[in-house]
């Protein structure tokens, strides 16, 4: 069984130091299977791609049940975020002139010629944070679907949630999120 | 904004969103009213709404950075065409290219002469250069001499090869006139024998070259031509390996391997190592294809994530069962007729080939061979050997198995199914969160996550910024004895934090090993550090757990709850931490009762925790609910199962879909006791639920629906179970396809179906062996079961259901409800074999071991009890 099914399992059955095991287990792979070039279908799907990747290659689907399979993807997605946020960040400090560049990943944004969204992206951050504080599956939606970029009929199928229960959450939380990316409303 | 008001806004913007603009303005003044504030941050939403935003737009437009990185290999994959185009009259080493004769992903073949031998006819194949360099060519070259060695009749000849000038590999083979297997097969009409015969030749092939160490590796019909004397030829011996190393040697990752989905083995999908059993399957595939006219898995998708995602539900098919389900949707007579030579011994032998586990195939193409041989003689084959009792005697009577087997559903399905929908209160749970430990881990993490962000590898210094974590690790690691040697409580700190990250990275052994010892490090400073100790004993149990090692694991885990209680033990997360381990191995060992104290008394701790809401205590529930249907303690796990349903449907904000996983657990403590039509009215209510809330596939959907044929079958309503049962079985997984397909069984020998009876419960034992549960208790009933059913159809064997009895003995499991159903079953088959004096003897202790297990008024007690009194 592969050691992500395993600590699954045992997260499942109340283990929270195996959860967070498996959490950096996947933000630590997602972040390797990133320097190593991976096989990508388009950039658009890189993400989700990536998510698969760590999925086939972490998971060992044979060894996984359907739940573990729906915590796995929230985790990798949650996974996801993180790695963008650090990213993020470490830019966000290059521009302030402290910091370390990630040379590698650095390397290919100035040839693309666009940095990025970092400030929003950062503020997003927040947002999803203090959402989460009061409803923390309206942030694993949008970390599945938007960090992640699975489709909604893939949340559905993991999740076993209905798609229209899932839009309609989706609405909600893009909604939310919208109108709080300055954090004015959402403050205790 | 709190709580409260977070749940008034999302409740206001799920009325808001269906209403029209008019009526929605009209709404939001009403609202105003009230609370002008209120109204003003839903009007900023509903702006949000209308208009686009961050979110909209894509995480690869939003982070190119991460993003663009990610996707860019595949660009440079995507290149690299045959360099120059191949021409007619092109001179190859001693070869001419004549004409171009088929063209595939990997390059070119063209019919080619010799050049100072006309008469020689070769075909040429160009492979598309993955990469040129001098490494590459070497490897080339040493490959190739490898297989020039190759001489079999049945091996088309590799003659020579190399590397053109614009860096092409090529070689040439010796040319074969003739069709693929299968066409040949098809056209010349050939019999079963013939087919098999056919396929022979191929196995004596793949096995002198396996004996050699070579390994084909894309065995397929198109690679194995048959000329006009039909004699076979196997082409491309060895050449998936050459050109996967060549893919290697890019180390680009891309991934490029080489073989055809629908006859590659499951392993070789996965890209795990490759060896003799990789073209056992494909052997197994193709003599598939050559008795049935289609390969095995025709559903195999083409794109990798769905052929990868495809793979768990896979099971290793029956020849004999699509020749007739074909059959019945044509006229074809050939085809039933087919269906009866290879149902039985033929079947057996290519689902052998065709497992899904490697290991669990022929180990080579000669086993396979020597099989094929067997099967050609009409001598008993080596797939069946494990169950050489199943002839013998005819019988008639019957009787019933009560409950079937209900035990590892549980297992399979609620305890593990349950809980995840619950992650969201856990992960609420302030107590568990908590913890100091993981917090400490945390730290440790993003102390080392920084020094390996501090390290930039060197430019230049090639593949090696692979390594990176582990590496650190095992240097800190390393470095631990000699420079923190003055500090031994940081030192074990450190050791105990560095080797639970490599175990989670991993690498279990070495970092278990280094565990052990950062655990002997606190126990050296025992007292001063016994609350670490507690916290690396609990990490050490988990990683002895993963290691296979329960006995090791329960005594760290034990050990860790003495010495919480010697302290006198405030920790009640490391004590619901050390007990989840004790349940969690216990239920593995089938040692019910333990199971069940211990999840009452995590229940009791999660209790007196403050903070929690009544909500978060569902996951105990379900945990104790569902050990103690484990112990067939059937009335306890109604109430506590009933409690829970009480729970769920008290939670404002629970989704109702939860109430499935309380609802079956009560239609199975319901059927536990016998009570069928209540049973019955549960299994409404959940199927009901079900469909309203999850979807048609969802995993709990099909379960319940299995739930409902068990019910059926139990009111005697067998048709409907049957459909039932038929139609869920496919879209479940393996471990609950296992115990639904044992439940059919139980029910289809109750009704003196053997024959079907027989072929699900060989499925189920499949599905039990090749989950390595083939030695839990319901994997021993499956057994004695099909050795029972077996018995029944053929009169004239010797039984090895007794066998199958013992075996419980052997593995310590006599206190199992599923020990019971075995004996009644071989009490019934001794009944009508005449042996009264032992079926007699079988059915006392069964109800004697019944009434001590489960009390005298457990159905299966009554149902023991009755059919020793009337033999």
């Amino acid at each position: 069984m592969g050691e992500v099914s395993v600590l699954l399992a045992a997260a499942n059955a109340g283990d929270r130091a195996a959860s967070d095991r498996a959490f950096e287990l996947v933000y630590a792979d997602l972040k390797r299977l990133a320097r190593r070039q991976l096989r990508i279908a388009s950039p658009g799907h890189g993400a989700t791609s990536l998510v698969h990747e760590a999925w086939l290659k972490l998971a060992r689907p044979d060894a996984m049940n359907v739940n573990d399979r729906e915590h796995f993807f929230a985790l990798a997605a949650r996974a996801m975020r993180q790695l963008v946020i650090d990213h993020a960040r470490n830019r966000a400090a290059v521009k302030r002139g402290s910091g370390q560049i990630d040379e590698d990943l650095d390397a290919v944004a100035t040839r693309v010629g666009s940095v990025g969204d970092t400030d929003r992206l950062l503020e997003l951050d927040q947002a999803l944070e203090r959402l989460g504080a009061m409803d923390p599956q309206l942030v694993r939606l949008v970390e599945m679907r938007f960090f992640a970029g699975l489709e909604l009929s893939e949340i559905a199928d993991v999740s076993g949630r209905s798609e229209r229960s899932l839009k309609r959450d989706w609405r909600k939380a893009r909604a939310v999120l919208h109108a709080n990316l300055d954090g004015s409303d959402l403050h205790d | 904004m709190t709580d409260a008001d977070w749940t008034r806004v999302s409740a206001l913007l799920d009325e808001l969103f269906d209403l029209d603009a008019a009526a929605c303005a009209a709404r939001l003044a009403q609202i105003a009213g009230d609370d002008p504030a209120l109204a003003a941050r839903l009007q900023k939403m509903l702006d949000a709404d209308a208009v686009s935003g961050l979110l909209d737009e894509g995480i690869a437009r939003v982070a190119p950075t991460v993003m663009v990185r990610l996707s860019e290999p595949e660009a440079a994959a995507s290149g690299n065409p045959l360099r120059a185009a191949a021409c007619s009259g092109l001179q190859l080493g001693h070869y001419r290219l004549v004409e171009r004769i088929g063209a595939g992903g990997m390059g070119e073949v063209w019919r080619g002469e010799r050049i100072d031998d006309f008469e020689q006819q070769v075909a040429v194949k160009l492979i598309r250069p993955l990469m040129d360099s001098p490494a590459l060519r070497e490897r080339f070259s040493r490959e190739r001499r490898i297989l020039a060695r190759l001489d079999h009749p049945n091996i088309a000849r590799l003659l020579d090869g190399g590397v053109s000038e614009d860096g092409t590999p090529w070689y040439a083979m010796e040319f074969v006139r003739g069709e693929d297997i299968v066409s040949h097969a098809r056209h010349h009409d050939l019999d079963v024998r013939a087919r098999v015969e056919l396929l022979l030749q191929v196995c004596n092939a793949t096995a002198q070259a396996q004996s050699q160490l070579i390994v084909h590796r894309d065995i397929k019909p198109s690679n194995l031509l048959v000329d006009d004397s039909g004699r076979v030829r196997v082409l491309d011996f060895g050449i998936a390996r050459l050109l996967d190393d060549s893919a290697d040697l890019q180390l680009t990752g891309t991934g490029v391997r080489v073989y055809s989905p629908v006859y590659a083995a499951p392993e070789q999908i996965r890209g795990d190592a490759v060896g003799t059993a990789a073209d056992v399957f494909a052997l197994g595939a193709v003599l598939f294809e050559l008795l049935t006219g289609e390969p095995p898995h025709p559903q195999r998708s083409a794109t990798p994530d769905r052929l990868l995602a495809g793979l768990d539900h896979e099971t290793a098919p029956r020849p004999s069962q699509t020749l007739r389900e074909r059959s019945r949707q044509s006229s074809e007579l050939r085809l039933s007729h087919f269906a009866r030579e290879v149902g039985g011994d033929l079947d057996q032998i290519v689902a052998t080939a065709l497992h899904p586990d490697a290991v669990r195939r022929y180990a080579g193409a000669a086993q396979l061979g020597d099989d094929l041989r067997r099967w050609l003689d009409g001598h008993p084959i080596a797939a069946r050997a494990d169950t050489a009792g199943y002839r013998m005697r005819r019988f008639v009577a019957r009787h019933r198995l009560a409950v079937g087997s209900a035990s590892a559903v549980l297992l399979a399905l609620i305890a593990g199914l349950g809980l995840a929908l619950w992650q969201a209160g856990v992960a609420r749970d302030q107590a568990a969160r908590a913890d100091a430990e993981t917090e400490r881990m945390g730290r440790t993490y993003r102390f080392v996550m920084s020094m390996f962000n501090a390290i930039q590898p060197s430019r230049g210094g090639g593949q090696n910024q692979q390594q990176t974590v582990e590496m650190l690790l095992r240097d800190g690691l390393g470095r631990l004895d000699t420079e923190l040697a003055d500090m031994p409580d940081v030192r074990a700190g450190l050791r105990a934090s560095w080797s639970a990250l490599l175990i989670s990275l991993g690498h279990l052994d070495e970092g278990l090993e280094s565990l052990e010892q950062a655990v002997a490090e606190y126990e050296a400073l025992s007292p001063d550090a016994d609350g670490d100790l507690v916290s690396a004993l609990i990490n050490v149990a988990g990683a002895y757990k993963d290691a296979a090692r329960p006995d090791d694991a329960e005594a760290a885990a034990r050990k860790a709850l003495r010495l919480l209680e010697s302290e006198g033990s405030d920790k009640v997360a490391e004590r619901i931490q050390a007990r989840t381990v004790l349940a969690n191995l216990a239920t593995f060992r089938f040692r019910s009762d333990e199971a069940i104290t211990l999840n009452e008394q995590i229940l009791e701790d999660r209790r007196q925790i403050s903070g929690l809401k009544p909500s978060d205590l569902a996951v105990n529930y379900n945990n104790l609910a569902s050990a103690y249907l484990y112990g067939d303690r059937y009335a306890d796990a109604e109430r506590l199962y009933r409690d829970l349903d009480q729970l769920l449907r008290d939670s404002p904000g629970s989704p109702p879909s939860r109430r499935v996983y309380s609802l079956s657990g009560i239609a199975w403590s319901l059927l536990g006791q016998a009570r069928f039509d209540e049973a019955l009215q549960v299994t409404d209510e959940m199927q009901a639920i079900g469909r309203e809330t999850l979807s048609e596939k969802h995993d709990l959907v099909v379960s319940a629906q299995t739930l409902r044929a068990r019910v059926a079958a139990a009111r005697g309503e067998y048709g409907l179970a049957d459909r039932l049962f038929a139609d869920a079985i496919p879209r479940m997984t393996d471990s609950t396809a296992s115990i639904a397909l044992l439940n059919w069984g139980a029910g289809l020998v109750e009704q003196g179906r053997h024959a079907e009876a027989i072929e699900r419960l060989q499925q189920a034992r499949e599905l039990f062996a090749s989950s390595k549960r083939a030695d839990s208790p319901p994997g021993l009933f499956c057994t004695a079961l099909l050795e029972t059913a077996r018995a029944y159809r053929d009169p004239d064997a010797t039984t090895n259901a007794q066998a199958a009895l013992e075996r419980f003995d052997a593995l310590g499991l006599q206190r199992s409800d599923d020990r019971v159903r075995a004996m009644l079953a071989v009490a019934g088959l001794l009944a009508s074999q005449g042996r009264t004096d032992e079926a007699a003897e079988l059915g006392r202790q069964a109800a004697s071991q019944a009434t001590a297990l489960l009390g005298a008024k457990h159905p299966l007690s009554l149902e023991a009890a009755a059919l020793a009194d009337h033999l």
